[in-house]
């Protein structure tokens, strides 16, 4: 008798009865998000009308003058050169009709609530159907041909999407996915093959603005009332990584700014202590310009409070710190001590977005002191379209953040040309470590800012918005990995991020470095795959 | 001084499933299955000695190692580590009577994992993670054998059963380099397994063997098949 008959059933006899996964696909059922109820409730705000409460440029200012936009014109070009540590952003903060809208429409707690509702607990079933692959073959590839090329491979057909010719197949018995994928791609007919993942709902904050924070979950609706509509998936994952963590209170992230308005009911509650404001000599960072408050809200706002908007990092705190003044300038000594000071009280992460055109070794000596006692630093590269700004091209302490926008594209004068504060482009040069959203973000302003009762938020734009969300993945992966080094979690920034030009400049470049941050890359657990299946 | 009374061959296949934690709050399921061949030497007053050689594959689904700079976790299908297995099992009759012997039987089995390579993907830079495991098996109990019939001896095996292990896995990414140990033990720790041993010669035995395992939310599962030759 053959051998190969005798030992064969004997040694995959075993196989077949200890099947070797057990794995079941276990969906939590859940009711799909009415996007067209979201949408609704978007276009409704859009008729609210704005225009009586809406900055239209430079120097249109109704309740206060904007500091923002008013720094520029009043700074003095020596100074802004050699001495003046300057916050250049052309940002522009639109008084929103969010809040007239808020009190008009009695039904919009009920829709938030109805999101509320929707918030589903943690994900951590399989990935992918354990018997199922996805294939597209070439439109050249006649139905027959796939019909039989799908027999060939001993796969059944389960389903073809119709439109999109996409073929679900149960793969053989004793194949697995990884391996079905392989094979297929390697078939030149076949366009594509994956697996089928498993979607899930993500965490989603209650908080009444998150549909307008594209940054964190771009859905590809209209961004605010009468704004663009961005590119659904140009965001930085946040709601996927929340799964993973949504950050200690242990974690705290300097924001080195104009201050932070610490009465502000959507950070009130993450503010670590009154910091230090260097300006005025004073243990009080309150915040007389904007600027601060907005970059600490992108970070750290209150998150699923059900008011306002989401921060990066859920839990962290924040710890303000005052180098600017109600002018939105300063000096490089008071950043220096800024650095320092935050370095010295328990900052993790110091957000800085703020720079200057010269090189100043103060502030390198002050980020050396501060990188040299683990914290992670973020800096803006600036809005100029020039070279990367000092600190930001001290490349061996900080990371550089260029701006991209709701397309996932580096900002540039073209594609910003619309914006209320005038064109823009993000700074670029070989110190841009990643990239981060900065046009039309969306962040708390102090109350004070269009007037006592109004709605404390608005708009910003530039590398400055970009820095904060950058800040805030350092302190999710502090907060959960406490032993990694400023070095390390700089590095997973770096090498998480997605190469969103790689089109036009693949690979780390000057004008987005390693591309827009990923936070799910950087927090949630990559599942690995053997070399030898690669190979 | 001991002088063998008979010696026995076996070939074998194993497979158990282990529900294990490996950390404070995470757990995942071992699973393994392994190909042996024994050597049995029997010695006077009941004593015989079982040393157990083997080749296994354990797979460590769902494993997460959080402690790397970028957290890695071992997939569905794609968590299968090769390994030598190496074990001693010791049994001792205790009681003996006309149809029913009780033995103390003892074994400890160990899993040698081999080096594995995996890739880290979608990243900016290239990245790959390697990995090597072990872990050791422990049980002692009575056997409770029925020898009513001639043939056909089923028995019932009272255990008590732990099971430990490490997973090394190092990361390299970019200028990353990092190592992160993951300590693991079952969840059970006490073995319901019946059997029986079937002679379909005087010489050639085959056995067979299903465990249950239970733990505190549910239960382990192991199935045993042996073919024994006795010279």
């Amino acid at each position: 008798m053959n051998k190969k008959r005798i030992f064969f059933p004997l040694f995959i006899f075993p196989l077949f009865i200890f099947s070797w996964n057990f794995s079941y696909l276990k969906l939590d059922s859940y009711k799909k998000p009415n996007l067209s109820e979201q949408y609704n409730l978007h276009s409704k705000r859009n008729e609210s009308g704005r225009q009586g409460n809406t900055f239209s440029g430079r120097g249109n200012v109704s309740a206060k003058p904007n500091p923002f936009l008013e720094e520029t014109e009043n700074a003095n070009p020596e100074f802004d050169r050699n001495q003046i540590l300057k916050e250049r952003e052309p940002v522009s903060l639109k008084k929103s009709g969010l809040r007239q809208k808020r009190r008009e429409d009695s039904s919009l707690g009920e829709k938030i609530g109805f999101l509320k509702q929707m918030r589903p607990s943690p994900y951590s079933g399989p990935r992918f159907h354990p018997s199922e692959v996805l294939v597209k073959f070439k439109d050249s590839f006649s139905e027959e041909m796939r019909e039989a090329s799908i027999s060939a491979y001993r796969a059944k057909k389960l389903k073809r999407i119709p439109g999109l010719n996409i073929y679900k197949l149960q793969i053989p018995e004793n194949s697995n996915v990884e391996e079905m994928v392989y094979v297929l791609s390697m078939n030149p007919d076949v366009e594509f093959a994956e697996p089928n993942y498993v979607i899930h709902t993500t965490a989603w904050p209650n908080d009444m603005l998150f549909e307008y924070q594209y940054a964190l979950n771009n859905t590809g609706l209209p961004i605010g009332s009468s704004g663009p509509t961005g590119k659904s998936g140009a965001d930085i994952k946040a709601t996927a990584s929340w799964e993973e963590t949504k950050g200690e209170g242990e974690s705290i992230i300097a924001v080195i700014d104009t201050g932070v308005d610490m009465e502000h009911p959507d950070i009130k509650n993450k503010i670590k202590s009154r910091g230090k404001d260097f300006v005025n000599g004073d243990d009080d960072a309150t915040d007389d310009n904007g600027h601060g408050t907005h970059m600490a809200g992108i970070a750290a706002a209150d998150t699923n409070n059900s008011e306002g908007i989401a921060g990066v990092s859920w839990n962290c705190k924040v710890l303000p710190v005052k180098v600017m003044d109600q002018d939105g300038t300063g000096y490089d000594s008071d950043v220096a001590d800024g650095i320092r000071w935050a370095a010295d009280n328990g900052a993790d992460v110091i957000s800085l977005s703020l720079g200057q055109d010269t090189p100043s070794m103060t502030l390198e000596l002050a980020l050396e002191y501060a990188y040299d006692k683990n914290v992670v630093i973020v800096a803006a590269a600036g809005n100029e379209g020039g070279a990367v700004y000092y600190p930001a091209a001290y490349d061996e302490y900080c990371l550089a953040v260029a701006a991209t926008n709701y397309n996932d594209e580096r900002v540039t004068l073209q594609n910003s040309s619309q914006d209320p504060g005038g064109p823009w482009e993000s700074n670029y040069g070989p110190e841009i470590d990643v990239a981060a959203p900065g046009e039309r973000i969306i962040s708390l302003v102090p109350t004070w800012y269009f007037g006592s009762g109004s709605f404390p938020y608005g708009w910003g734009y530039g590398t400055s918005a970009a820095t904060p969300h950058v800040a805030g993945l350092a302190a999710l992966i502090k907060s959960i990995k406490p032993h990694l080094t400023a070095s390390e979690i700089m590095n997973v920034i770096r090498y998480a991020a997605d190469d969103v030009n790689s089109s036009s400049h693949p690979g780390k470049d000057d004008y987005i470095g390693y591309g827009r941050i990923n936070m799910e890359k950087a927090l949630v657990p990559i599942i690995i795959i053997p070399l030898s299946q690669i190979k | 001084m001991l002088h063998a009374q008979k010696i026995k061959t076996s070939v074998g296949f194993e497979y158990f499933s282990r529900k294990i934690g490996w950390d404070v709050t995470h757990s995942s399921n071992l699973k393994s299955l392994f190909f042996t061949f024994n050597l049995e030497i029997e010695f006077p007053k009941e004593l015989s000695s079982n040393t157990i050689f083997g080749y296994s594959f354990s797979n460590y689904k769902d494993l997460t190692f959080r402690g790397l700079p970028f957290s890695l976790k071992i997939g569905e299908e794609t968590g299968t580590v090769g390994g030598f297995i190496i074990g001693e099992e010791i049994r001792k009759g205790l009681i003996a009577s006309e149809k029913l012997k009780i033995d103390g039987l003892g074994q400890i089995l160990g899993f040698l994992g081999l080096k594995k390579e995996w890739k880290i993907q979608d990243l900016a830079v290239p990245g790959t993670a390697e990995g090597k495991a072990y872990w050791w098996r422990v049980s002692l109990g009575p056997v409770f054998t029925y020898r009513g019939s001639t043939k056909f001896f089923p028995y019932l095996y009272l255990n008590l059963n732990t099971l430990w292990g490490t997973f090394k896995m190092q990361e390299a990414v970019g200028e990353l380099q990092a190592t992160e140990k993951q300590k693991m033990y079952s969840k059970s720790f006490f073995c319901i397994a019946a059997g029986f041993n079937y002679e379909l010669t005087p010489a050639f035995i085959l056995k067979g063997e299903v465990s249950l395992l239970p733990y505190n939310g549910g239960s382990d599962l192991g199935l045993m098949i042996k073919a024994m030759y006795s010279f």
